[in-house]
């Protein structure tokens, strides 16, 4: 006998778990389907090297949709690094702080007008992220809208911008479309400064800190930080892993059958709605709906017969632009190199230091960004990437044998698409290159690396399942972003095929929202479940 | 630049009247003499050879070949038999349509759509993820109409094999002049004809061999005047004339789809998905707004409005291709798209888009006529299509 199920969710990452733990509490048969061994993709630890464990891709968790994760305990549970972000350079390390006051004393040291104007940008950053944050809270306003929920939506909306104050409206408008350098070049002088900020902006982006548009990747990525506080919002003590094993608990409670191993070939559709899942095993579930969390080109171009989709959305869901840009190199270190202490200006214990908690950040100025991106434009890696150093094990001392640690180095520009070459001939001269970078800048870290793990676009796209190694899941954009996430027609996240919604970092609200598109995917196929009853 | 095809080095100097004019990019005859009467005559009573290689002609092949085309037309491709011909519309995901044309399966896992507009780029998009090769043939193929009652005796005359048991909607390969061409049984006149594709290398070759063998049975070269009206006799909907592909269509309302071009026998609900199927279920369930129906103008009436201001009536001998209102009890209810004097019916006939409920036929309406400048209505019915239909068309 075929097993039915009202709802078959795909993947296992948080907006999934989330999706199925919301339609199992109100009363749905939902069944959760992972196709490798372990829940979580992503946000599960790799061992990279016997007794080095690290997950390189979730660095921070980012902002947990307060609804979706409402009376979890677990996501408490988490650690404040301070200073968030250490920029190297010329000049010695440039700590930000938590607090506004400090950084701005920090910043005193190159430039007085920098260190008076922190406070306004963080104040601004807050606010403009604050709008978007409420952008977030419920599914993508239509700029079409007819139905009465998403007028009152859009007139919610028109209540939340005016009361930025008329200032404030304008430096929203400002802000969306222009470039992460002409907005810092409003507040800012210091390159330090300046080349820090950029690189947080242009972070997994096909594009430089001079392109339009990446003033709101910065924003985006501050929707949901504590004010003041630049490159972070939540690392939870136990590792992103940790969030997920809460999550499965709580699905599991709520009466959500999980599986792993079981890969998903073929969404069935009959008469334009979706009939059953076919595994990879041979056997056919039958279901009234699907979730999935898996990319949109995945979801829509790899699992459905294309004769169900109208031409029009296949060529928009085939021009999605994922373009993975960052290499991620594990390393096992021996100890915390001195250096690392130094910059960070902590003493290193055994087993974890404090100031390594935060980011390390090699990006000394805006140019020195765009010139590592230029290379990306005709095709081929920078010669001199900009680099992002995490020790996990900083953290999470569990991450790596006692007394040694674990760096991860998020390198970027490395194309997925190489005008020449193969990534298999490239690994090793991004790998040398990028240690080069951070030798210069923290001498004697090379000496402390004992294995290496370097994952290019490639890679990531193998292991992960990460499409051309964009862990976006569709580029964080100003024109893949909102009601056009993932494109203009698929708002909402229903499916043009009945029965089918679409969540995770592909859709809206995007990458580093975690639990906002689940929750709406849910309530929207609650939704269609009902009217069809 | 205009194009020419390939036949014409032979048409261009029996263009009497330099009646050119553009076709998909080409320069074609609207008639070769002076008017188009003669010709029209062939159509009905001998043979007429159209030049029709402006069609766009897409070759179709490889594994996914019938899945493509099942997915793009509304007609189920996959029960298609080699050598059958189908005509078809095609739709858009909200079941509007896009073109028309036919499908002719030539081979096992090998087809030819033919369109009026080019439909490469909609071809490849409904190719996404199938094993098909698209082929864009337009120029290397040329296209001949051969129509009317001796056309079947012109080609038995010239073709290699015979075209006797060649049966309605059906295609055949076949040698002219020692070139291999293809037959169809196909055309756009609502008589006896056939359809010729042929190599553009050939095309003269064959050109030649019909008129010299087709000149005992009256063969005469016809221009798109004398095609106008035949196809009008016949309640062919013309693509850009009497609607819009949805494509181009400014707005919603401008977009019909194939029930309200009354095209229903030729979409099939039950095949498997294709394009615009949801919106077709939802559409027959709620029965189309409009419906595209034959109109014929009452003489008594129109003659009357001519006689009112002194003069005899005037008819249109070339077919007109605007819009004209329509009116039923005073509300205008729909209008026609195309007209004409059939010379054969002795009627004023038109094409027309009613709305719900005034299109069923022999309902009672009014066509505007323009006399002396001024507008006026003659009395006219609702008929159904084609006005003319004779029995050679498929015997």
């Amino acid at each position: 006998m075929s097993r039915s199920f009202d709802v078959v969710v795909l993947g296992s990452e948080p907006d999934a778990l989330v999706a199925a733990t919301g339609l199992a509490t109100s009363g749905v048969r939902v069944l959760l389907l992972e196709p490798g061994p372990d829940l979580g993709g992503i946000y599960r630890e790799i061992e990279f090297a016997p007794g080095w464990r690290a997950a390189p891709l979730v660095p921070d968790l980012g902002y947990l949709d307060p609804q979706a994760f409402r009376g979890m305990a677990e996501i408490h549970a988490s650690v404040a690094a301070d200073p968030t972000v250490i920029a190297l350079g010329e000049g010695g390390p440039l700590a930000l702080q938590r607090s506004a006051v400090e950084t701005a004393a920090a910043l005193r040291r190159l430039s007085a007008r920098d260190a008076e104007r922190w406070p306004k940008f963080v104040q601004q950053l807050a606010s403009l992220a604050g709008f978007l944050a409420t952008l977030f809270r419920d599914a993508a306003p239509r700029v079409d809208a007819r139905a009465i929920d998403e007028f009152l939506t859009l007139l919610r909306l028109g209540r939340q911008y005016r009361s930025l104050g008329r200032r404030g409206m304008v430096e929203l408008l400002r802000a969306l479309p222009i470039s992460a350098a002409d907005w810092l070049d409003d507040f800012f002088e210091s390159e330090p400064l300046k080349g820090a900020l950029a690189a947080l902006a242009v972070t997994d982006l096909c594009q430089g800190p001079m392109s339009g548009g990446t003033a709101l990747a910065f924003l985006h990525r501050h929707v949901g930080a504590a004010p003041g506080v630049i490159g972070e919002r939540l690392r939870l003590k136990a590792g992103p892993g940790a969030l997920i094993d809460a999550l499965a608990r709580r699905a599991r409670a709520a009466g959500v059958a999980i599986e792993t191993q079981g890969a998903v070939v073929e969404l069935s559709v009959r008469d334009g709605r979706i009939e059953s899942v076919a595994l990879a095993s041979g056997e056919a579930i039958a279901c009234r709906a699907v979730i999935s969390a898996l990319d949109p080109y995945q979801s829509l171009l790899g699992l459905i017969d294309p004769v169900h989709l109208d031409p029009v959305l296949i060529e928009a869901v085939r021009n999605i632009r994922f373009r993975g840009v960052t290499t991620k190199i594990l390393l096992a270190l021996d100890a915390l190199p001195d250096s690392v202490a130094a910059a960070t200006g902590a003493t290193p214990t055994p087993t974890a230091s404090a100031g390594a908690a935060g980011t390390m950040l090699i990006a000394p100025s805006i140019r020195y960004v765009e010139r590592a991106f230029d290379a990306t434009k005709y095709g081929r890696c920078s010669s001199e990437p900009f680099v992002m150093i995490h020790f996990p094990s900083a953290v999470h001392a569990g991450l790596a044998p006692p007394g040694k640690h674990v760096a991860v180095l998020h390198v970027q520009y490395t194309p997925y698409r190489l005008r020449e070459g193969e990534w298999g001939e490239l690994r090793d001269t991004v790998s040398e290159r990028a240690l080069r970078v951070v030798e210069a800048h923290l001498p004697g870290f090379t000496s402390r690396v004992r294995e290496r793990m370097v994952l290019s676009p490639v890679d990531l796209e193998s292991r992960f399942g990460l499409r051309e190694g964009a862990v976006s899941r569709g580029e964080l954009a100003l024109d893949q972003l909102l009601f056009m996430r993932p494109v203009p027609d698929l708002a909402g996240h229903a499916a043009p095929v009945a029965g089918l919604h679409l969540c995770g970092a592909g859709t809206h609200p995007g990458p580093g929202i975690v639990g906002a598109s689940g929750r709406m995917a849910a309530r929207a196929a609650l939704k269609e479940l009902r009217a069809r009853a | 630049m205009l194009k020419t095809t390939p036949f014409h080095v032979r048409t261009a100097p029996l263009v009497l009247g330099a009646t050119w004019r553009r076709w998909a990019g080409h320069a074609v005859a609207s008639a070769y003499d002076w008017t188009h009467e003669r010709e029209y005559a062939a159509v009905r009573n001998a043979a007429a050879l159209f030049d029709v290689s402006p069609l766009h002609k897409y070759q179709i092949a490889g594994r996914d070949a019938a899945r493509l085309l099942d997915r793009l037309v509304t007609r189920n491709v996959s029960t298609t038999q080699i050598g059958q011909v189908l005509y078809t519309p095609w739709c858009d995901a909200q079941g509007k349509t896009i073109d028309d044309g036919t499908i002719s399966r030539l081979g096992e896992r090998q087809y030819r759509l033919t369109a009026a507009e080019p439909n490469l780029r909609w071809l490849q998009q409904n190719a996404f993820g199938m094993e098909v090769e698209i082929g864009e043939v337009s120029d290397a193929v040329g296209a001949l109409a051969l129509q009317g009652p001796l056309s079947r005796a012109v080609l038995d005359a010239v073709a290699e094999q015979p075209v006797d048991g060649l049966k309605y909607f059906r295609v055949m390969r076949n040698r002219i002049a020692g070139v291999e061409v293809q037959i169809s049984r196909t055309g756009y006149t609502g008589d006896l004809g056939y359809e010729l594709w042929i190599p553009a290398q050939g095309a003269i070759a064959v050109w030649d061999a019909l008129i010299g063998r087709g000149a005992d049975y009256g063969i005469t070269p016809a221009g798109i005047w004398a095609l106008d009206v035949v196809r009008i006799e016949a309640g062919l909907v013309m693509l850009e004339v009497d609607y819009q592909s949805s494509q181009h269509a400014m707005i919603e309302s401008q977009k019909s789809s194939p029930y309200e071009l009354s095209l229903d026998w030729a979409v099939r609900l039950d095949k498997s998905a294709f394009n615009g199927q949801a919106a077709l279920r939802a559409e027959k369930a709620r029965g189309p707004a409009w419906r595209f129906v034959g109109v014929e103008v009452d003489w008594d009436s129109f003659e009357a409005l001519f006689r009112a201001v002194g003069l005899a009536p005037s008819l249109p001998t070339i077919a007109w291709r605007s819009s004209v209102p329509i009116y039923r009890g005073g509300a205008q209810v729909g209008y026609a798209s195309s007209g004409c004097w059939s010379p054969l019916l002795k009627k004023y006939l038109a094409l027309a888009h009613l709305e719900a409920p005034h299109f069923a036929a022999d309902t009672p309406v009014e066509i505007e006529v323009t006399v002396e400048h001024r507008r006026k209505r003659a009395n006219a019915w609702v008929r159904k299509l084609p006005f003319f239909d004779p029995e050679r068309k498929r015997a």
